[in-house]
């Protein structure tokens, strides 16, 4: 068991700097750099620029030093809790990113959430009833969630909800609220508002699970020791609970893993859609105004929750499922 | 299914038993019998193997829907200009966000019509809120024919036509609406769909390419190759996909034109599809390298390559298919995304999510919300491609019944 | 690993299921028709419904009228703001007040010992400011989507409501020396910042000399400051000097003089010139900042009229707080206004803006009355939604007036690289075919619903430069005069596509690149290019970013591109007249940049302009330095006059309707005014003198 996740640890470390490679790469890639956005920005102001003053701004910022230099910098940046540096915004990642991360965590979690609470019992419903009417019907729920866009659902949510519900539109807390105190109502509100993302992002996973949960269970309801405990007259609910789903649950947690990038490509249009002070939002804005460096550690920083959140999701796993070997 | 295959001449499938069949035509199977197919056979399984996952395919009623619905759409949008009512350019400046028009068989007077017909509108701007009103004028009835004589146009920009599918002469039909400059929703959807739908099959095909090369090659040569290809795929999946996409549409050059950037947005979509695609060719690669028939073919003196193409890649391409299939709804809600984002297609070109982006508001959703149909198709298409690609799969197991 | 199978293969169930399914999908298909039959006829049904809403608009006092009257030239009858705001504003002691009153809000502060009396924190004769409608209470919160709607950049100077004069403001007086070359300004006595220390010649100079003056801190420089200096005279007044006259000095000052005064005792702690540069570096990294300079610009950052925290500030507002989705502002203390009862300006105590937001979320916000003003950000789109959204009682859209001479000025590059698009762009019967291929009146219809005015790019019609044919000229719509002068020139289709070539043959393609910003661009190039389509001008499209446009314009790399034509009133058209002279090249215009660069390079780079734009800036170098002012409206008219016959750039509409959507709380503010960057948006209509009814003193 340690030595399998020793292993599995010291596998990350390529494959961060991969990742962080290639994203460096992505991020070299966009015409201008982030001088140019600081120039429309200072023409935006009213100011002209000289040559001179470009040739300053682009040795403050490094961005005259040779490739791999730049890179060990933004990488070497990273181990000492630096994210890098906003061009566009005069100021440290980390602290743009900072609460933003907490809201996507907190709409990744609950999304995760979200996705279990639907996702269980309509697997484990479709599949012990299989080819029922309900069935089909939660079948095509799971498909439709599957299929709609997420930020179509997003807009039209967020319309209901404002016309029926009275949700102010956009934002996680309504304008009365901001900079208040936390209190409880405070608390409910943010929950009036945050089911919506969470919906929205979760839709999209659901499909997938419950027809993964329903295919396991299906297999495993099909193989002999649950035939032989039938035989033998075990009451058919127990039963399914004590070993069948304990194994078909396994999704669920491997899931964790790659439900990550998921949710942090829907944060990233629902964000966007419903104005959520996230990361998502924060992204489009730095490609919007070619702050690539803003956006590389952005992209850095969800790959490597990835990476966490996959690793999490393998040692849960092998510590839940017993057959898996550790070699 | 009590109809036996005469081509393969083998018993069909028992509801209850095990798949006998399976066993001679499909190498994927757990093969036991230990003597290698006779060489000449290969044609036989080849040919038999789809022949079967037709057949059961057919049984998927579903997937035939589905199937049908992908149709439709795909011959409306190969020839988009005949079957859209209007050209998706014409603006009307006293046709505004004007509203769907009902297709009616009983007029204001309560007589019946044969023939279906639609109302023109009477538009008022409403002194007080400068809002455009649509009351359906019952002198201007437009009856609906097919094959009517409208604006000339050019087929593929090729063919001179002058007929359309459906319309009506004496005015514009608007079954969908119109959106802020006049313009018919319905046509407009009718020509995004062949960018949209375009762009998912191309990626499908780049994705193919580079999922079957590179998982074939990882799952063939196995050692370091496979350890290198299975990092790089671990390494792609890490990154967020439309995150990912987005900072690489971002790197298109802003002033790339139209059919550049819709290669170049394609391209993105392919980058990231691959990888699924060759984890499962290279699972199967792993599964057959050592199966009999290829270890026999080996044997005999079979070139490598010959091996591949000629005897591994059928055994599995149909399975292969199927998860193709169910990659094109992923590439058509990203091209949407991107488009709705701002940074994928741009008008002029007239796809699904540049339609969607000009409906984006909430103005929108609350006084014209027939801009949204688009949302509309995207659904229909993505959830016709799942079924499909799900009765494939079905039909491609060997286990299936 | 286990066995995990990924493909949920269907197992064989009960056959007794399995022929209940078999029989089920039998009628898939027609199943599949029926469903999206009654899904497009119900959609259908609820969309009729929401099409034809009728009008919903309950009945309420109303202070605007939807169609409020207008001049035949389509801008503001000037009695639509009071007499007194076109005169500059009188003193307490000139009105007679001698007791002055505070907020509530203060007086707590005060209370609590937190700051001194009103007596000695208003400056010592302030000035009083007359409301639109009457005299107001203090108190209340109001919520903006942007800060400057009602902190706008106030500084020494301040325009009136039709953006041509000039009154004090923080200044008690600006004197211009008779040969234009020295401003001799002084502060108003006992000025404070809004953390008591005094206002001072001092603020003035550490910005010129430790910020303007430094290379490292400015690396721009703006042209009202070039070849300047400052002179310091006194505690209170100072001067500004030039070896060139300077006749329109003032309008920088009017506008942007909020930059030109920083608060010297609180950035001076961050200003390597004053603390030892280790030590501030240092503290910099400490801040996450990479050196003193990043911090210096973070502490004095006044980009997009935002603030640091409590920095001192002169304006009626300070920042307080900063969330993720909100600012707070709370009003400063040490405001020196007053209204005509004495009370203390702003009466508004506290701003929220909603940050964070894009149009979308913001209009949708407007639309349901969640802010107390809100404008920089709404569409002339939208306007139906935000009026049907009246019916709720909680807010009102006044119809104002975009300032903008064009809408949507079309540009092409006369200097670009590609030389058969050149010589195409110099033809001037080119550039009238595409004006007169326009079809405004369809433009003006369709996006604005007809209540902007159709007209070729030029000034405001109320500036002192305008004359009629400037905006009449080649602005009607003519297609068939356009094709002609096309087919003179040489660029007819040569190969039946449909497209014009160009006279060598080649295909004419020609790349438009536009930056989404302020007006409806998309909109209107969607139109423009269809009109240019039916004479045969097939141009593509492509919309860029803010960063990307401007790069390519420093690069010269732009065919042609669009900006708003604003700087054309009397305040700003007589410093920046970038649509007409080749003085500038940036974001905003990429029509000349080698002219531009050969320009202000004084010949010895860029490229030399044709012989007729010399002319136009023979003209121009005498207007910017020339005392006698009907000699400067002569030359003003012959550089447009050069526009109208040259047309140098094509505009579209102008003084397009912009909704502004104000609270039924929210008082004092005029039923009409002129929205952009040349009034700075609020900043002539006297924000500080709007209050909220029945405020309840939070």
């Amino acid at each position: 068991m340690f030595n399998y996740i020793a292993r599995r640890i010291l596998l990350m470390i390529p494959t961060l700097v991969a990742i962080s490679m290639l994203i460096f790469f992505l991020i070299q890639l966009p015409p201008g750099d982030a001088i140019t956005s600081r120039l429309a920005q200072l023409q935006a102001e009213g100011s002209e620029i000289s040559e001179e003053a470009i040739a300053a701004l682009r040795a403050r910022f490094y961005l005259d030093d040779p490739v791999h230099v730049q890179y060990l910098r933004w990488v070497g940046g990273f181990f000492r809790g630096d994210l890098g540096y906003s061009v566009v915004h005069e100021q440290p990642v980390s602290t743009l990113v900072g609460d933003r991360l907490g809201y996507t965590m907190l709409i990744a979690v609950g999304s995760v959430l979200f996705t279990w609470v639907i996702a269980f019992p309509l697997g484990f419903y479709s599949a012990i009833r299989q080819y029922s009417t309900s069935d089909y019907v939660f079948t095509i729920f799971a498909f439709l969630g599957m299929a709609t866009p997420n930020f179509l659902l997003a807009l039209v949510l967020m319309y209901l909800g404002h016309t029926y519900f009275g949700i102010s539109v956009g934002g996680l807390i309504s304008p009365e609220f901001m900079g208040q105190p936390y209190s409880f109502a405070k608390l409910v509100d943010l929950l009036k508002h945050i089911w919506i993302p969470m919906v929205v992002v979760g839709t999209a996973g659901t499909a997938g699970l419950v027809r993964i949960l329903r295919a396991n269970l299906l297999d495993e309801l099909q193989k002999p020791y649950v035939i032989t405990a039938r035989a033998k007259g075990l009451k058919s609910l127990n039963l399914i609970f004590k070993y069948p789903v304990r194994i078909a649950i396994n999704p669920f947690i491997s899931t964790v893993g790659w439900m990550l990038p998921a949710i942090f490509s829907g944060d990233a249009i629902v964000g966007v859609v419903l104005n959520l002070p996230t990361i998502g939002p924060l992204l489009l804005e730095s490609l919007m105004t070619q702050d690539m460096y803003l956006a590389g550690s952005i992209l850095l920083i969800m790959s490597a929750l990835t990476v966490f959140g996959t690793l999490v999701s393998d040692l849960l796993l092998a510590a839940i499922d017993p057959r898996i070997r550790y070699d | 299914m009590t109809e036996p295959d005469p081509q393969t001449d083998v018993p069909t499938v028992d509801e209850s038993g095990f798949p006998v069949a399976e066993m001679t035509t499909s190498p994927g199977g757990p093969v036991s019998d230990a003597s290698a197919p006779p060489p000449d056979a290969a044609d036989l399984v080849y040919a038999s193997q789809w022949k079967l996952m037709g057949r059961r395919f057919c049984k998927h009623k579903l997937a035939l829907v589905g199937t049908g619905i992908l149709l439709v759409f795909y011959v409306v949008a190969a020839f988009c200009e005949f079957f859209a009512p209007n050209d998706p350019t014409e603006r009307d400046a006293t046709l505004i966000l004007a509203p769907p028009q009902s297709i009616r068989f009983v007029d204001e007077e309560g007589k019946f019509h044969f023939r279906p017909f639609v109302y023109g509108y009477r538009m008022e701007v409403n002194p007080e809120t400068w809002q455009r009103v649509y009351t359906p004028d019952p002198e201007k009835r437009y009856d609906l024919v097919f094959f009517p004589k409208g604006e000339p146009y050019r087929l593929w920009n090729l063919i001179p036509m002058q007929r359309r599918l459906f319309g009506s002469t004496e005015g514009r039909v608007l079954l969908l609406g119109t959106d802020t400059l006049g313009r018919d929703v319905l046509s407009r959807i009718m020509f995004g769909a062949r960018i949209s739908l375009t762009i998912g099959l191309i990626g499908v095909v780049l994705t193919f390419c580079i999922g079957i090369t590179l998982g074939g090659i990882a799952g063939y040569f196995g050692g370091f190759t496979d350890h290198a290809i299975q990092r790089l795929i671990e390494v792609l999946i890490c990154i967020p996909q439309l995150p990912l996409w987005m900072v690489l549409s971002a790197a298109l050059p802003g002033h790339w034109s139209a059919l550049r950037m819709y290669f170049g947005i394609t391209l993105i979509l392919s980058f990231l599809g691959w990888t699924g695609l060759a984890r499962v060719v290279r699972g199967k690669f792993l599964s057959l390298r050592n199966e009999d028939f290829v270890v026999a073919a080996r044997l005999s003196g079979t070139g490598e390559v010959q091996i591949i193409f000629r005897h591994m890649v059928p055994s599995f391409m149909s399975h292969i298919i199927a998860s193709a299939t169910l990659a094109v709804p992923g590439m058509i809600l990203g091209e949407t995304a991107l488009s709705f984002l701002g940074i994928g297609l741009r008008p002029p070109v007239i796809s699904w999510g540049v339609l969607l982006q000009q409906a984006q508001n909430f103005q929108s959703v609350a006084m014209a919300p027939w801009l949204l149909y688009p949302g509309l198709f995207v659904i229909i298409v993505v959830l016709a491609f799942n079924v499909v690609g799900d009765g494939l799969r079905d039909a491609a197991d060997p286990y299936a019944e | 690993m286990p066995i995990q199978k990924k493909n949920p293969a269907q197992k064989p169930g009960v056959p007794r299921h399995r022929k209940k399914r078999s029989k089920r999908h039998s009628h898939g298909a027609l199943k599949a028709v029926l469903v999206l039959a009654g899904i497009f006829w119900g959609l259908d049904q609820l969309f009729q419904r929401v099409g034809s809403s009728p009008d919903r608009i309950v009945d309420m006092q109303r202070r605007s009228e939807m169609n409020p009257p207008t001049n035949p030239d389509g801008s503001i009858p000037a009695d639509s703001w009071p007499a007194e705001w076109f005169e500059a504003p009188r003193k307490a002691s000139e009105m007679g007040i001698t007791a002055f009153s505070e907020s509530p809000m203060l007086a707590e502060r005060r209370a609590a010992g937190d700051l001194p009396p009103l007596e000695e924190r208003l400056c010592d004769d302030p000035i009083v400011i007359h409301p639109y409608e009457k005299p107001g209470r203090h108190g209340g919160t109001a919520a903006l989507e942007n800060a400057r709607d009602l902190n706008p950049p106030e500084g020494l100077l301040r325009p009136d409501p039709e953006v041509r004069r000039v009154f004090p403001n923080f200044a008690e007086s600006v004197e211009v020396s008779d040969d234009g070359r020295v401003y001799t300004i002084t502060l108003r006595k006992g000025l404070r910042w809004s953390d008591g220390h005094p206002h001072t010649s001092e603020d003035y100079r550490f910005y010129f000399e430790d910020v303007y003056l430094n290379p490292e801190l400015n690396p721009a420089m703006g042209p009202p400051f070039i070849g300047a200096e400052i002179r310091i005279i006194d505690e209170l007044t100072f001067e500004y000097a030039w070896e060139d006259p300077q006749p329109y000095f003032h309008h920088h000052l009017a506008l942007d003089s909020i930059f030109y005064a920083r608060p010297a005792h609180f950035l001076k702690e961050f200003h390597a010139a004053y603390v030892d540069p280790e030590e501030l570096n240092a503290r910099a990294r400490q801040f996450g900042f990479r050196d003193w300079i990043g911090f210096f610009g973070a502490m004095n950052s006044g980009r997009h009229g935002r603030n640091v925290m409590n920095r001192p500030v002169m304006q009626a507002f300070v920042l307080t707080r900063i969330d993720l989705q909100m600012e707070a502002f709370e009003r400063n203390p040490f405001y020196s206004k007053v209204d005509p009862e004495g009370r203390q300006l702003p009466y508004i105590d506290r701003l929220e803006v909603h940050t964070g937001l894009d149009e979308e979320v913001i209009a949708a916000r407007a639309g349901t009355g969640a802010f107390t003003f809100a404008a920089s950000s709404l569409r002339t789109s939208d306007i139906p939604m935000f009026k049907i959204g009246e019916s709720a009682g909680n807010h009102e859209t006044f119809i104002w007036n975009r300032i903008q001479g064009a809408d949507v000025l079309i540009q092409m590059n006369f200097t670009t690289e590609d030389e058969g698009l050149r010589n195409i762009f110099r033809d001037l019967r080119f550039r009238k075919a595409l004006s007169l291929a326009i079809d405004r009146d369809e433009i003006n219809e369709m996006i604005y619903f007809g209540r902007a005015t159709p007209s070729q790019v030029t000034v405001s019609p109320f500036s002192v430069f305008f004359e009629e044919e400037f905006a009449r000229a080649y602005a009607d719509h003519d297609p068939a005069e356009a094709a002609r002068l096309l087919d003179e020139m040489g660029v007819v289709d040569q190969n039946g596509d449909g497209r014009r070539n160009r006279p060598d043959g080649r295909p004419l393609n020609i790349t438009l690149e536009w930056h989404a910003m302020e007006t409806p661009k998309q909109e209107t190039m969607e139109l423009v290019t269809a009109h240019w389509r039916q004479i045969g001008i097939d141009i593509n499209l492509r919309q860029v970013s803010g960063s990307l446009q401007s790069a390519r314009t420093m690069g010269n790399m732009m065919d042609m591109t669009l900006w708003h034509a604003d700087r054309t009133t009397d305040m700003v058209f007589p410093v920046q007249p970038w649509w007409f002279v080749p003085i500038h090249r940036g974001w905003e215009s990429s029509m000349w940049p080698l002219w531009a660069e050969w320009y202000r390079s004084g010949g010895e780079s860029g490229e030399e302009p044709i012989p007729e734009m010399l002319e136009v800036i023979g003209w121009w170098d005498d207007f910017r330095t020339n005392m006698d002012e009907n000699r400067r409206i002569e030359l003003g008219k012959k550089i447009l006059a050069a526009q109208a016959e040259n047309l140098w750039g094509i505009g579209t509409v102008s003084l397009a309707p912009q909704p502004v959507v104000v609270s039924t709380r929210l008082r004092n503010v005029p039923t009409r005014g002129y929205w952009g960057w040349d009034s700075r948006r609020s900043l002539p209509y006297f924000t500080e003198s709007w209050y909220l009814r029945e405020a309840q003193a939070e």
